[in-house]
């Protein structure tokens, strides 16, 4: 049991986001992709997807069990389209470009770092009351295979949704974490508490990975010293609990602290990505990562209008061009959609 | 508007702690925005924009005043720019001697002004410590919950204050009279009656005639308190409810005759 737990949170958490979202850029007639951003892509596609099934399955009422069949088999067509149509699995091993001695360098010590910080967080603990919503409502769902349909707090099954539930049925980051917990069989605190914060933590690397080559340039050594020093500046900064920086140390796992440290960079990245030219990839990106960012939570829907209207507005003025900024500012539609269902509630 | 400002202010004050994290970011935008012109258009301007829009106070009047305001200002990058800025310094200078000087002034600066967050103790919402289990819950509170479960697969508890945040984390077989719904509007909304509960259960000097009379009315099984505060030994008889067992800090009680 233990292999298969294991097993199937590196497939699903590590793999298959990488490999789904090597298939779609396939799809989307993008192959020269590094595999760091795919599996930023893949990762967002898969919130995205998750939160355009989920809400509508809880409104619905409907079970955990049926949620997953269907997510599972939503995400398997996708892939298994995309292998088939675009046969892009030759190319998913590529010969690594040649590095210097010091590129090299700066490259291990950039792996040793994030193994430290892997470690770390696997080590240590914060214990959070906000837990007893977060966590508690993915325990729950297992428990009794309903969607929001506990009272978290004392464990009575409710007719009517209200007080922060509401908030959750918008943004079902709980839910995402009881269907993680349903496929690898791990019981859902251990998940949430364990397991699921190294993905989440290598997901911001990789982040911050492609976001160094619009910061600091292509040299590698460089790109490997940006983030050790991100890293540092992240554990011995002193930054307090209310920074973004908090809570990624502090509890990476809850549906605010997931925007702070992997939302708002990654929209961020791929708002810069749009800068260097208009496409319909580039298009899919942002509009998948304006969705990815209303799973984790109610803030990340205004904090993602709030970015794409900020950077629609700049790159609209600086390219002269407003059909720029409109093109932006269409990604904001999923917000203002699940806006008007949470003001609807 | 100036009393609109004033608490603006000072929700920044407490976001950005020590003026030193204030003055570092600062910089670090600042020496971007004079080394870095191509990232002006690309990051900068648009986080200009978006700090125009954060300390508008007809924003925050009708808008940002209604959720948690500081919040919006993780949308303003710290870490990252403050690693781009150092590592652009570094990248800039021409010898190698140099960026070596600079990176070792980085980290020695990092080391010794910073601490390492993992070893922090205080404040208690920057606490860490070395997890007891793979639920990174208090052991205590797990051992807790399976000596209440050996008894009853389905009890109705009251847990004093932190556990009835956490017992159920471990196991949703676990059902409490409240949680955290009783504390200040988190969650649900809850009863008067479980918010007085829960007052009395926080309390140092908890009401136990209320509490073991509520609690029987309610066929609440399960009741755990800390060892200081156990219920007085004539309590116990008259409300027929046993001490069935101890872990390191809390004691917890059962009422037999509720099936």
């Amino acid at each position: 049991m233990l292999l298969y737990q294991i097993g199937s949170s590196f497939v699903i958490l590590g793999l298959f986001p990488l490999l789904f979202g090597r298939g779609l850029y396939a799809l989307l007639g993008e192959q020269d992709v590094t595999n760091t951003r795919s599996y930023c892509f893949g990762a967002a596609a898969s919130w995205a997807l998750f939160q355009l099934l989920a809400v509508p399955f809880i409104l619905l009422k409907a079970s955990l069990t049926a949620l997953t069949a269907a997510y599972l088999t939503l995400m398997l067509a996708l892939f298994l389209y995309s292998v088939i149509r675009c046969r892009w699995l030759k190319t998913l091993f590529r010969r690594p470009k040649t590095c210097s001695r010091w590129d090299r360098v700066l490259l291990i010590l950039l792996l040793l770092t994030v193994l430290a910080m892997l470690l770390l967080i696997v080590r240590y603990q914060h214990l959070d009351d906000d837990d007893a919503r977060f966590v508690v409502t993915a325990v729950d769902a297992i428990h009794t295979d309903t969607l929001l349909r506990v009272n978290p707090a004392t464990g009575d099954m409710i007719d009517a949704w209200a007080g922060e539930l509401l908030r959750d049925i918008v943004s079902p980051w709980s839910i995402f974490q009881a269907f993680l917990s349903k496929i690898t069989c791990w019981h859902p605190a251990i998940l949430i508490h364990t397991v699921h914060p190294p993905a989440l933590f290598l997901f911001l690397v990789f982040i911050l990975w492609e976001m160094s080559a619009h910061l600091i340039g292509e040299e590698i050594r460089y790109r490997s010293l940006f983030c050790i020093l991100f890293m540092l500046i992240l554990t011995f900064a002193g930054f307090n609990s209310w920074s973004a920086e908090g809570f990624t140390l502090l509890r990476i796992w809850q549906g605010k602290a997931v925007i702070a440290a992997i939302g708002i960079p990654y929209l961020t990245l791929v708002l810069i990505n749009t800068y260097q030219g208009l496409s319909r990839g580039r298009f899919v990106e942002l509009l998948t990562a304006s969705v990815a960012l209303c799973l984790p939570s109610n803030m990340g829907i205004l904090m993602a209008l709030m970015l794409i209207f900020s950077f629609g507005l700049v790159y609209g003025i600086s390219k002269k061009s407003w059909k720029t900024a409109l093109f932006l500012w269409l990604a904001m539609f999923p917000a203002f959609l699940y806006t008007g269902i949470s003001l609807l509630l | 508007m100036p009393v609109l400002i004033r608490e603006m202010i000072d929700w920044i004050r407490i976001y950005y702690g020590s003026g030193m994290q204030l003055f570092a970011m600062v910089l670090a935008y600042l020496y971007l925005f004079v080394y870095a012109k191509e990232l002006k258009p690309k990051l900068l301007y648009p986080c200009f924009v978006i700090l125009l829009l954060l300390t508008n106070p007809i924003l925050y009047r009708f808008l940002f005043v209604k959720t948690r305001y500081w919040r919006y200002f993780w949308l303003l990058p710290q870490a990252s720019m403050l690693a781009a800025a150092s590592t652009r310094m570094i990248q800039n200078l021409p010898k190698k001697a140099e960026k070596a000087l600079v990176l070792l002034g980085i980290s020695a600066v990092l080391l010794s002004v910073g601490h390492f967050a993992y070893f922090q103790t205080q404040p208690w919402e920057m606490h860490f410590t070395v997890a007891e289990n793979p639920y990174k819950i208090e052991q205590e509170t797990i051992d807790i919950c399976d000596t209440i479960l050996e008894r009853d697969d389905d009890p109705l508890c009251i847990f004093d204050f932190r556990n009835y945040n956490y017992a159920r984390q471990y196991s949703a077989d676990i059902h409490q009279f409240f949680g955290r719904s009783a504390v200040a509007g988190y969650i649900m909304p809850s009863s008067d009656l479980e918010r007085e509960m829960c007052r009395q259960m926080d309390s140092a000097t908890p009401d136990y005639t209320f509490i073991l009379t509520v609690a029987l009315e309610n066929n609440c099984e399960f009741i755990i308190t800390k060892k200081e505060k156990a219920i007085p030994a004539e309590l116990l008889e008259t409300y027929a409810f046993t001490c069935i067992s101890e872990t390191e800090g809390h004691l917890i009680y059962q009422a037999p005759a509720i099936q």
